[in-house]
């Protein structure tokens, strides 16, 4: 049973500070190197992106952003609220001025204050909205200004999260959709607000309802009035064909016309901005969902090495290095030594025995030297065999001939070593298959001879020929 | 996992001669070019190391780095020199428990150690090198340990590599499964095939390292879906970028103030994609894009924005036709459809103005908009799906610099089609000051990527 604790789903705080963290490492172009914030994330589990949200709360300075992020959405209801509450009021107060004390109530006009002008906001935002306007309208900068006000940001911090939480806010759409929500439930306010003084004064006082016009001819009043009938017709209020347009009205048509009335407000004024509210609050909680999920995003992206690591090395040396390791040291001496004697002029002109060491080679020519082969050998039995073989009459040299490609390493070094405790005459290394080395680059190339001539001084034959010769190769 | 719950990790062993990479081998699987030493010279690694491979944080494999063979013949006759033992294993055992030749043969009784501590092996060889009797001796070295020997042939994608004999040697040392895997130039196939191999090996461990592989799999799509948002993210940048300047100003100046922000951004691009298959920055340098100066203004006859503003029109014209359609049936159709007329009118105003009407303002003004040319946005896109495809290929042994080839042109219509169309969408572009990339520009572009990615894999 694992003891680590459950990743939880976090916030829009702890969201919007994994955003700006992401953001402001993207822009700097390279991870924050906080150790212990990658330690917590890495012991915190869950997959990446959980693990950046625990390791964006573990970074440093993240300690006092995050409180105040979290205060941002408390804030903001808050503000919401206070908004509601003042169109709320401003919906009583205004429907009690229209209604007054009891007088004759003009039924277009009470509409047309009650609704047409929510109506009218409502179709501009539509057309903004689909525009597209909106989003670039409703950006972070309102959001800014409104949270600079509540001093909610810190104005001399160049990098102030809430600054920045603000920006990513109003992002993305998601500003016009939580401006869009804070519009909708204000109208909303606004309009229930005339809906229930309405209805409470309706309740308590008499009105007489009348179509007043001077513009407009009868029938085109009663056209008027037909069409605003439709939506509290289909809610089963009667309309302008069941009732008079001009007092005097008994008691059963008054109360139709105030059913109707209410109707009208309800389906006209407040349906319509519950509808668009709940869709904004809809769009508004996707796209704030999106905020810090985005595992692909670079600034993220990017950490998986950190925080979801597929190897670790064991942190034990299960056997150290003796105090002198390192590969054979190609002293300066060595190969200064070596290149006094690397000239294949330094070799005697006849008497040479030449060997190779391993792989069959042999030099097409090597100087003026007189060459004799022998066999390639390559365990200890031919050596020893060689070496019964050499003490032969006129034998002033022994040439061992190895690829310049091979690893000169111990192996070779015991070997060489022990060919020339043996040989009665001096010894010299020649390399074949230079071009194969060369192949490998100038650096490897240079790096490999220097090592040879290092082991031919520990080895202690005479120097290394041939290197950077051409030598053909001939397998026997 | 249960299988990682119920079990220890598997053990296994990384050797071989000197230096033929088996820490570069350890690079390679760990993907951390930081692990060991790497040189091309003898007993570079002189201690035994080891890495956990890790699934949802559980070790699965472990694998040892220990150091190069140097001297088998050597440890064969300290062998025989020791006397008779039951069994090689035996005497084996009976090696690493004593002096190791006077300490001569210290490093080879490391690898000895390790191998008996060990599941199984993986013995490296590089196939550059002709097969020796040494090779032939080593082997039989290793074989009496008592534990499975997969032999890994390192360099396969090297010109001098002679796969084929090395096949043929070690078929005649009795091994006949064995892996290609070349440490420098990776290839994702070459590595499941490895881990399909070593499950014929530890038969008891099979789930273990089929959830291994599985792993790898699922990173490797991991990896190349994120690196291919990542590229797709500065062309989206890129094509988008935008710079206002001053008609008074010099345009070499603006046009270099331009250039500047686009090789920061390219430059940052390549250190996220290079922390991403996690070699060491400075892997791959950008060479210089080659900029045509004065091609840079914004084009108001370009294509791609005519067709962009022709559908923002469109919907504009739609939306501002309804907008005043409402008005009219708000007033019971009294005002004969000029409100519709009206609605349509304001929205292509509107549509033109956020088109091209800024621009043309600006420009009134004495301002000019640069942007970013067609060609140069075909070269960068051309030169990052070719760092993509080298990254791909590249092992993390490999201390050779990333090259790219030259490169010209679009990779691909459907590549162009995405890119272009973030061309007309500046808002977009964080190189002018957007805070995240548009996921509905970003997709597609990262959808042609790779796309184009699979046609040459």
């Amino acid at each position: 049973m694992s003891l680590r604790p459950r990743p939880t789903n976090p916030d829009l705080a702890q969201r919007l500070l994994t955003a700006e963290v992401c953001r402001r490492e993207e822009a700097r172009g390279h991870p924050q190197d906080d150790p212990q914030a990658e330690a917590a994330a890495r012991a915190a589990g869950g997959d990446l992106l959980q693990r950046a949200h625990v390791r964006a709360r573990h970074l440093r300075g993240s300690a006092e952003a995050l409180p105040r992020l979290q205060r941002l959405p408390r804030v903001a209801c808050r503000v919401l609220v206070l908004l509601c509450l003042l169109a709320l009021l401003a919906g009583v107060t205004a429907t009690k001025l229209l209604l007054g004390e009891g007088a004759v109530l003009n039924l277009p006009l009470l509409l047309l204050v009650l609704v047409g002008a929510n109506l009218l906001m409502l179709i501009l935002w539509l057309l903004a909205g689909l525009m597209g306007v909106g989003a670039s309208l409703l950006g972070a900068l309102p959001w800014t200004a409104l949270a600079a006000r509540l001093r909610l940001v810190d104005r001399s911090a160049a990098d102030d999260p809430v600054r920045a939480a603000l920006t990513v806010l109003g992002g993305g759409g998601r500003g016009a959709a939580l401006a869009g929500l804070t519009s909708h439930l204000c109208w909303l306010a606004y309009t229930l607000g005339g809906l229930i003084t309405l209805a409470l004064l309706m309740s308590l006082r008499e009105f007489q309802f009348t179509w007043q016009t001077t513009l407009l001819a009868a029938d085109s009043l009663r056209g008027l009035a037909s069409a605003l009938s439709w939506l509290p017709g289909l809610l089963g209020a009667g309309g302008p064909d069941l009732l008079p347009l001009q007092p005097p009205m008994s008691d059963p048509e008054r109360q139709a016309w105030a059913r109707w009335l209410l109707l009208a407000v309800a389906g006209y004024g407040a349906a319509p901005r519950l509808i668009a509210a709940l869709a904004c609050a809809e769009a508004a909680r996707r796209r704030l969902s999106r905020i810090g999920s985005d595992a692909q995003r670079p600034g993220i992206a990017r950490l998986r090495a950190r925080l979801l690591p597929d190897h670790r090395v064991q942190s034990t040396i299960i056997d150290p290095a003796p105090e002198t390791a390192g590969p054979p040291a190609a002293s300066a001496s060595a190969a200064a030594s070596a290149a006094a004697h690397g000239d294949a002029r330094a070799l005697p002109d006849s008497g040479v025995v030449a060997v190779s060491l391993e792989w069959p080679l042999r030099s097409a020519a090597l100087g003026s030297a007189d060459w004799q082969w022998l066999d390639a050998i390559d365990d200890p039995a031919q050596l020893c065999e060689l070496a019964d073989r050499l003490p032969q009459p006129g034998t002033r040299a022994l040439v061992l001939a190895l690829r310049a490609s091979a690893t000169p390493d111990r192996g070779l070094q015991r070997s060489i070593a022990a060919l020339v405790a043996v040989a009665p005459v001096p010894l010299w290394l020649v390399l074949g298959e230079v071009e194969r080395l060369r192949a490998r680059g100038e650096a490897a190339t240079a790096q490999r001879l220097a090592d040879w001539r290092a082991l031919a001084a520990q080895a202690g034959a005479q120097g290394v020929l041939g290197a950077g010769l051409p030598v053909a190769e001939a397998r026997s | 996992m249960s299988t990682a719950n119920q079990q220890p990790a598997i053990r296994l062993a990384v050797v071989g001669h000197t230096n033929t990479g088996k820490t570069s081998l350890m690079r390679t699987l760990t993907r951390d070019a930081a692990f060991g030493e790497v040189s091309d010279r003898p007993a570079t690694t002189r201690d035994v190391r080891g890495v956990d491979l890790l699934v949802d944080d559980t070790a699965l494999l472990s694998l040892f780095d220990t150091p190069g063979l140097e001297d088998p013949l050597g440890v064969v006759e300290a062998l025989a020199a020791q006397g008779e033992a039951p069994d090689p294993v035996a005497r084996i055992d009976a090696f690493i428990a004593g002096d190791h030749g006077q300490g001569r043969y210290e490093q080879e009784a490391k690898v000895l150690r390790q191998l008996r501590a060990s599941d199984a092996a993986l013995y490296v060889v590089d196939v550059r090198e002709p097969m020796l009797a040494r090779h032939h001796r080593e082997l039989r070295l290793l074989a009496d340990c008592g534990r499975p020997l997969l032999p890994v042939l390192n360099f396969v994608a090297h010109e001098q590599a002679d796969a084929e004999a090395w096949r043929q040697g070690l078929a005649r040392s009795g091994l006949h499964v064995l892996a290609d895997f070349d440490t420098v130039v990776y290839d994702h196939g070459a590595e499941q095939a490895l881990f399909d191999k070593l499950q014929l090996l530890l038969e008891a461990h099979r789930d273990t390292l089929a959830s291994l592989a599985a792993q790898r799999r699922q990173q490797r799509g991991v990896l190349i879906d994120d690196a291919c948002a990542c590229v797709a993210g500065l062309l989206v940048d890129v094509a988008g970028a935008q710079q206002r300047a001053s008609l008074d100003e010099a345009i070499g100046l603006q046009v270099e103030r331009l250039q500047a922000r686009v090789r920061q951004a390219e430059q940052t691009c390549v250190d996220t994609l290079l922390e991403l298959f996690r070699f060491e920055l400075g892997a791959f340098v950008s060479p210089e894009l080659p900029l045509q100066q004065g091609r840079w203004e914004l084009d108001p006859f370009d294509p791609e924005a005519l067709r962009v503003l022709g559908i923002r029109t469109g919907s504009a014209v739609a939306a501002g036709a309804v907008g005043g359609l409402s008005v009219d049936a708000m007033l019971g159709g009294a005002s004969l459809g000029t409100g519709a007329a009206i609605g349509a009118g304001v929205g292509a105003v509107v549509s033109g103005y956020r088109s091209f009407g800024r621009h043309w303002l600006d420009r009134v003004r004495g301002y000019r908009t640069l942007v970013v040319e067609e060609h140069t946005l075909a070269l960068l896109c051309a030169r990052q799906l070719e760092l993509l495809r080298a990254l791909l290929r590249r092992g993390h042994a490999s201390t050779a610099r990333v090259a790219v080839g030259a490169v010209s042109g679009w990779p691909g219509g459907a590549l162009r089609g995405a890119v272009m169309r973030a061309r007309s969408h500046a808002y977009a572009s964080r190189l002018n000051g957007a805070t995240a990339p548009d996921a509905a520009l970003l997709a597609p572009v990262a959808i042609a990527l790779q796309e184009a990615l699979d046609a040459r894999r």
